[in-house]
């Protein structure tokens, strides 16, 4: 079995949580007995930090497993990642996500049992990239060559994770948690 | 005219601008398109045609919007009108 991570809000509990789903589908043929899927998320963007700064996430499904012979699903709650009570979108960052899974003898370690976001996703960089230019707009008479480069590096992160996402159903993991996916 | 309407225009303006960014390179005369304009263009086009002209579903005020037609205009040479409904 190997796994297909994907990650989507698609606007998901109105970007309150981020989904994460398995396309594989496979669950059911699959040979290993698994206790515990757990999830390891860490925020590459120092405006999020999380206390520890590796959130850990334990989801057991111990007995249940053919429940997920569909395709495997999670939802991460805001609440998960920063804490009881918290009820807001999910907070604009890079995060990386490792997904490893467990059986009564500990991690299983076979080959395609565990995933790792190696590239990143961005949350909503539609929208900073609009409110950047609606801010500097305003001032379209001193805009300088450093203005124009953040602009183009914004929109240079958009264009490469669109085009990660078309790879539905490749590894790459990219995915624009944008509530404006307008384009 | 409708915010609807004015994408159309702006789309044209944003074609010609591509278009006549072709033809300079084609006679190698790309000075007055420095490549930084070139994606700076294509950004604050996309950012545009993202908006729907409606304050209630837009991140952006009527202002911002028409603010950065403005900027639009003056990176593109085009002059699309920044008034609508």
């Amino acid at each position: 079995m190997a796994f297909n991570l994907g990650f989507t809000t698609s606007d998901y509990d109105q970007g309150k949580s981020i989904m994460i789903y398995d396309n594989s589908t496979d669950w059911a043929s699959q040979s290993e007995t698994v206790v515990t899927v757990r999830f390891e998320v860490t925020s590459l963007y120092s405006g999020v930090v999380f206390t520890p700064s590796t959130k850990t996430i334990d989801i057991v499904i111990d007995g249940v497993i053919v429940k997920f012979e569909q395709g495997f699903q999670y939802e991460i709650t805001g609440a998960e990642l920063f804490g009881l009570g918290y009820t807001e979108t999910v907070k604009d960052s890079i995060y990386r996500i490792k997904m490893s899974l467990f059986n009564s003898g500990g991690e299983i370690l076979t080959s395609g049992y565990n995933y790792t976001s190696e590239e990143v996703f961005y949350f909503n960089a539609q929208r900073i990239l609009d409110e950047y230019f609606a801010r500097k707009a305003n001032y379209i008479d001193n805009l300088d060559w450093e203005d124009k480069d953040y602009a183009n590096w914004l929109d240079t992160l958009i264009t490469t994770i669109e085009s990660n996402t078309r790879f539905g159903n490749s590894s790459a993991i990219y995915y624009v948690f944008d509530i404006f996916a307008n384009l | 005219m409708t915010y609807s309407s004015l994408k159309l225009i702006i789309n044209e303006a944003y074609a010609n601008f591509t278009y006549d960014l072709a033809k300079r390179a084609i006679v190698g005369a790309d000075s007055l398109y420095p490549r930084r304009d070139i994606f700076f263009a294509r950004g604050l086009y996309k950012c545009l045609l993202r908006q729907e002209g409606d304050e209630t579903k837009d991140i952006l005020t009527k202002e911002d919007i028409q603010n950065i037609i403005k900027l639009f205009n003056k990176v593109t040479s085009s002059s699309v009108q920044i008034e609508y409904e």
